[in-house]
């Protein structure tokens, strides 16, 4: 036998590798239910019904899903022209610190205003956080997945000092969000807040901008072959500029809405993990848009069923493991399907 | 201004730097020496987490802190064989590779250390060199270090001399440059690639067990707190160079020791000190320009 790399991959079986990759993860959750001392089948029961059984389990894991849609839509779309934007955690934290910003009182705004205002100035925070890394690669031809990365260690530091300063109230607490700037929820949505319905938005419209407007047109080229865009006429570096600037803006929208979802204030672990979840998302929908919505009630799931389930340990690290290894799976097995095994052939001598 | 001066006239605080410059000179090397390879190793803060939680998990057991080390370095080879072995045109971004490396040791150590807490354990203990260590002035700075920092010092030599003067150096290196034409001379550039990517993750999982060994840290989850991505970024900027990985280390080094120091007498904020590093990185990011830019088989 001997391994030779295929020209195309097979449809069926690039559906295949994300889910193949799903379920050597679920078996590996095992392991977990063993360290914590319970029966495997106990353990996944628990899950299964933590993440599906019930309403509030389906509410609990559809308002999981939300901001993972829109980071996995984030690292799609940048990913799609191989602009690595892995700083989808620190434009969540930005879009958030912005939401509670403008939205604690600051400004007085009846709540069918203040809201869209939040969340506009929430997504726009996120794409100003792509600023630097953006100018930087395309002027300078700097790396953006270090950038990136090294932003997101910035926003974590500053977070406890924005959070005791400048985002303190009178009290010295950080300040909570007003009444007025909380999504609504409804009872038609299985109760969920109407931030699933924004999230369902974005994803409709990416996946309308792109067969069908031009911007659509020019990201796929430079996606295909960013050389032979760059002879069409198109300009690379402004696609690359806007593709980035809308992923920032998605992951920030990501962060306001996690923020005006639920009454409170950001804490110092806010979101953790959220935008790095995101990249899991993303690679497990592997190109697929709709694949997107899939992936992140997938990803979810594992945060709703592991809460629910016995894990030795923070319920987030269990599922951050979950997380980590299904992202990895699923980049295996992306190469992998890239491969074939074929008898050895006789060679005419 | 006199007192901050007189600070850093002092060789207690450069003692401490050169201390802190040590997990940054083994991490900057390892990256390095991937980079020469060919890969840039995205794992790098994976790979020093794992190290700081390896290293400090074996010293509870052991009364030396040596096996914590070559635990840590196993640790480093054993995932460096990940990084290289996926690497490639047809295998995933080096990026996404090396985040999803990344965030497994991260999850996993975090979970390890929230079901076992931490004991005290058996930090290292600085050596005094004879008759150096009594020399004026440079003495207590130089000679009055912990073992891992001379060995930090020492491994920067001889990988220097190994990439630059070594036949194995020139494969690594011309893996990296054009990996065809290793293999038109027919040796493995899979083989190649994948010996010098786990030399050097481990050599960045080493650096990882000096945050918890060289200090007698605890492991917590936010203990590397970005040393491996920022180490990604000096080497973007000062590229091959070993001299400049030293000058590179110390300084960044000097830079964590004010923040534990000087702070007070700056009057700034200690969170801008401490993002400082950070800052500093990406300015000169964008002084280098695309002499930063990974190299062709880097960015394949």
């Amino acid at each position: 036998m001997r391994i030779e790399s295929r020209a195309q991959v097979p449809p069926a079986l690039a559906l295949a590798a994300p889910v193949i990759a799903a379920i050597v993860t679920l078996a590996l959750a095992a392991v977990i239910f063993v360290v914590a001392g319970t029966s495997v089948g106990h353990g996944y029961k628990l899950m299964i019904t933590g993440a599906f059984g019930s309403l509030p389990a389906l509410r609990a894991t559809s308002t999981h899903a939300v901001p993972l849609v829109l980071t996995g839509l984030a690292a799609a779309l940048s990913f799609r022209i191989k602009l690595w934007n892995l700083g989808a955690e620190g434009q969540f934290l930005a879009g958030a610190l912005t939401a509670l910003t403008l939205g604690a009182g600051t400004i007085a705004l009846p709540g069918f205003l203040l809201l869209p205002l939040v969340l506009v100035a929430g997504a726009l925070a996120g794409a100003l956080m792509m600023l630097v890394p953006l100018v930087l690669k395309v002027w300078r031809g700097s790396n953006e997945a270090v950038v990136t990365l090294l932003i997101n260690v910035m926003m974590l530091m500053l977070l406890p000092a924005l959070l005791a300063g400048p985002l303190a109230g009178a009290d010295g607490q950080p300040r909570a969000l007003a009444a007025s700037a909380l999504l609504p929820r409804f009872d038609w949505l299985l109760g969920v807040h109407a931030g699933l319905l924004i999230a369902l938005v974005a994803v409709v419209a990416i996946w309308v901008a792109l067969p069908f407007t031009i911007w659509g047109f020019m990201l796929r080229a430079t996606a295909g072959n960013p050389v032979a865009a760059r002879l069409a006429g198109i300009n690379v570096d402004r696609v690359t500029v806007s593709v980035g600037l809308v992923s920032g803006a998605l992951a920030g929208l990501a962060g306001a809405i996690a923020l005006t979802a639920q009454a409170g204030s950001v804490t110092p672990g806010f979101g953790a993990g959220i935008g790095y979840a995101g990249i899991a998302v993303a690679v497990l929908a592997d190109r697929s848009l709709p694949g997107i919505l899939v992936a992140a009630i997938f990803i979810a799931a594992l945060q709703t069923g592991i809460e629910a389930s016995p894990h030795d340990g923070a319920p987030t690290h269990a599922a951050d493991i979950l997380i980590a290894l299904v992202l990895i799976f699923a980049l295996i097995a992306g190469t992998l399907v890239r491969f074939r095994l074929r008898p050895r052939q006789q060679v005419p001598a | 201004m006199n007192a901050v001066l007189d600070i850093l006239k002092e060789p207690a605080f450069w003692a401490l730097a050169i201390a802190l410059a040590t997990p940054l000179l083994f991490g900057i090397m390892g990256t390095q020496l991937c980079r020469s390879a060919g890969v840039f190793n995205f794992g790098a803060e994976g790979l020093f987490i794992a190290g700081a939680f390896a290293g400090h998990a074996v010293a509870q057991w052991g009364p030396a802190p040596w096996p914590g080390i070559a635990v840590a370095a196993a640790t480093g080879l054993a995932l460096g064989f990940f990084v290289g072995a996926v690497d490639g045109p047809r295998g995933p971004a080096q990026p996404l590779a090396g985040i999803a490396l990344t965030l497994l040791v991260a999850s996993v150590a975090a979970y390890a250390a929230h079901a076992g807490a931490g004991a005290p354990m058996p930090p290292f203990a600085p050596v005094q060199i004879p008759y150096l260590a009594n020399l004026p002035h440079v003495g207590q700075v130089l000679f009055a270090q912990t073992p891992l920092a001379y060995l930090a010092v020492g491994c920067a030599l001889v990988l220097a001399y190994l990439l630059a003067r070594t036949p194995l150096g020139l494969a690594i290196r011309a893996c990296g440059d054009n990996p065809l034409a290793l293999t038109a001379q027919g040796r493995s550039a899979f083989g190649v690639r994948n010996f010098a990517v786990m030399l050097g993750s481990a050599l960045i999982a080493v650096g990882g067990a000096c945050l918890t060994l060289g200090a007698a840290n605890p492991f917590t989850p936010g203990l590397v707190h970005g040393r491996g991505w920022l180490c990604l970024a000096i080497v973007l900027v000062i590229g091959p160079r070993m001299t400049l990985a030293l000058v590179a280390a110390l300084l960044f080094g000097a830079i964590d020791a004010v923040d534990e120091r000087l702070v007070a007498h700056l009057h700034i904020p200690a969170e801008l000190v401490a993002l400082l590093p950070y800052v500093l990185v990406v300015i000169a990011l964008a002084a280098i320009g695309r002499r930063g830019a990974p190299s062709p088989a880097a960015a394949a």
